[in-house]
């Protein structure tokens, strides 16, 4: 288990690792010299006297060698130091941090009710197999998967501005304070978010649950008379959830893209919001550090999957 | 079950039999897979509107008019947007470069996934360990946010947004061509070319390739409703195709919360259009998949 737990570790600091060099080499590649972009809108061919330039190219550290370089923006990503907006001028880091409740709030809403529908639709539509019942979730889950997310941030707008003339509000209440607001802010969106992976999580549970009905143990179960119930909560599911856990842990990156549209289509002020105008406005920095963020937040998550699959499955743990 | 012969109910080999007519053969399959035929229908619908747009509406998807945000009539199919431009001519044309980037990127992608699993797999090694953590480090990240940022560093156009998503979709059919390879190559047909003295390269092209062409039309389907989706969202965040050009994504922002009240086909029309294509991808996806890979039949 212990041995498990540090390969995993060290697999997951070896993918942010990995995040941060291929940023650092992307970032190197875009045409154009970043001292330039910083001081003028290139697309203006504004001109920049040439003292100027120089003294930007100092300060940005473009002046040393490349291997310098990288050495640099390494130690500097390890201390979380991603330096200055070049819009605004505001430290990456703080302004990324501000930002940051708003998304993590929308993740948890959105996490909870993918599992509080999805499983129980799942479960309901393998016990119900070929029933108008389970075709209507295998529907549900069907437009759940066909349906990005931004699309059904756009319905529910439509919905909520043509039906109730409201719109969730655009400045953040964290739900400590005032928890009725937060959530009639944030459900929407949320609920946006969670659409596609209710989907996914209704067919996981549907399928793995079919399979597992037809194991010889659950045979055995119904012939010692137990409760359908019984049978289903107690026996089947617990070996049914362990594929659907591993999907929720992978399905956590894509949610991530999930908040970026659709904080975006809400105009809501939240950590994806702040990459998606940092991509319209080229600012680099910003964008280094939200990569660096997701990538540490999708190792964590996936880091606490295996934890938790490891802990749920005797076969992982005792290997 | 009544028009259909009982032999060819029972029969679970493949679709088609010998001495079948052609029509005959299309309705079994249609009976036998009503989801996955709705997908193809779904499909037939949308890459013809796309292909035959010019034949199906008389209006210009770029032409600005003074006849703004009017309802749909029978002049406006499905009304005009704040530029006055036709929303139905602009949602048959936007499926235009939805499909071209959906499957440029699909066949690019998946098919250099396929080629680079290929070749790693069978050769193992450092090699293909390498290759295998790149995917890993891929494969760990958000696709929409690689693409997105693709898209920022290389500009926003038709070229780099296909580019972007074929980067995105390598993995995913790096992935599932390997595994196959792995159990391929350990074939006895594979061994015996190997005694024969046939090259590697031989061996790889004509017999280890083909044995992995079921998995990978399996993914390849499956990739293309992923594709057309992160193409919309790029153009919705304003990093996909540049405008003027229709695109179902970039017609979407902006307008649900402007014109939800005063004209609403203006954000559900090409929405609409999005899903329906993204659907019938999906339930052709499962329909290739349950054909090809008879251990996930009837699940």
């Amino acid at each position: 288990m212990r041995a498990f737990l540090i390969r995993r570790l060290l697999l997951g600091i070896l993918t942010v690792y990995g995040v941060a060099t291929l940023t650092f080499i992307l970032m190197r590649i875009v045409p154009g010299d970043p001292a330039l972009i910083a001081l003028a809108d290139p697309s203006r061919g504004e001109a920049v006297p040439k003292a100027q330039l120089e003294a930007k190219r100092r300060e940005l550290g473009l002046d040393k060698p490349l291997a310098q370089q990288y050495i640099t923006w390494l130690a500097n990503s390890i201390r979380f130091n991603f330096g200055k907006s070049s819009w605004g001028g505001g430290d990456v880091v703080d302004e990324y941090l501000r930002r940051l409740p708003l998304s993590l709030n929308m993740a948890i809403l959105a996490f909870i009710m993918t599992v509080l529908v999805g499983i129980p639709l799942g479960i309901l539509s393998a016990i119900k197999q070929d029933t108008p019942l389970d075709y209507i979730a295998r529907i549900i889950a069907i437009s759940g998967l066909s349906m990005p997310s931004f699309w059904v941030a756009i319905l529910i707008i439509v919905v909520l501005l043509r039906v109730f003339s409201w719109l969730p509000s655009l400045d953040y209440v964290p739900f400590w304070e005032n928890p009725l607001r937060n959530l009639t802010q944030l459900f929407f969106p949320s609920f946006a978010v969670a659409f596609g992976f209710i989907g996914v999580v209704t067919r996981m549970t549907r399928s793995s649950l079919l399979e597992v009905l037809r194991e010889d143990y659950i045979r055995t179960a119904w012939s010692k008379g137990l409760r359908e119930r019984t049978i289903i909560l107690r026996h089947a599911l617990r070996n049914a959830l362990l594929p659907v856990i591993t999907v929720l842990g992978l399905q956590f990156g894509f949610a991530i893209g999930g908040l970026v549209v659709v904080e975006a289509a809400f105009n809501l002020p939240g950590a994806g919001r702040f990459l998606f105008e940092a991509t319209l406005r080229r600012d680099y920095n910003v964008i280094q550090a939200s990569l660096f963020a997701i990538a540490l937040f999708v190792t964590l998550a996936n880091l606490l999957v295996d934890v938790l699959y490891a802990w749920l499955n005797p076969r992982v743990r005792l290997e | 079950m009544a028009t259909t012969p009982r032999s060819a109910s029972t029969e679970r080999v493949g679709l088609v039999r010998k001495g079948q007519g052609f029509w005959k053969t299309l309705l079994l399959s249609a009976r036998r897979k009503p989801l996955g035929t709705a997908g193809a229908v779904i499909l037939l619908l949308v890459v013809a509107s796309a292909v035959f747009a010019p034949y199906i509406t008389p209006h210009d998807p770029n032409a600005i008019t003074t006849a703004r945000l009017r309802p749909p009539s029978a002049e406006h199919w499905l009304g005009t947007d704040h530029l006055g431009r036709d929303v139905f001519a602009r949602v048959i044309y936007g499926g235009r470069i939805s499909l071209l980037v959906g499957f440029l990127s699909t066949i690019l992608g998946t098919g250099a996934g396929a080629v680079l699993a290929l070749i790693s797999a069978y050769w193992g090694g450092v090699w293909d360990n390498g290759v295998q953590r790149f995917m890993d480090i891929l494969w760990a990240f958000p696709s929409l946010i690689i693409a997105l940022v693709i898209v920022t560093v290389l500009g926003s156009s038709t070229r780099n947004v296909i580019l972007a998503i074929a980067i995105v979709v390598v993995p995913l059919a790096a992935r599932v061509v390997r595994s196959q390879v792995l159990i391929v190559k350990e074939m006895e047909y594979v061994k015996a070319a190997q005694a024969l003295g046939a090259s590697t390269w031989r061996i790889l092209f004509f017999h280890v390739a083909p044995n992995c062409v079921a998995p990978y039309i399996i993914v390849a389907t499956a990739t293309l409703g992923g594709a057309i989706v992160t193409e919309a969202s790029l153009s919705f965040l304003g990093m996909g195709i540049p405008p003027p050009t229709p695109s179902w994504g970039r017609d979407l922002f902006g307008t649900a919360a402007n014109y939800a009240e005063l004209a609403p086909w203006i954000p559900i029309a090409p929405g609409v259009a999005l899903s329906l294509a993204v659907y019938g991808f999906n339930l052709l996806g499962d329909a290739v998949r349950d054909l090809l890979d008879p251990r996930l039949r009837g699940r």
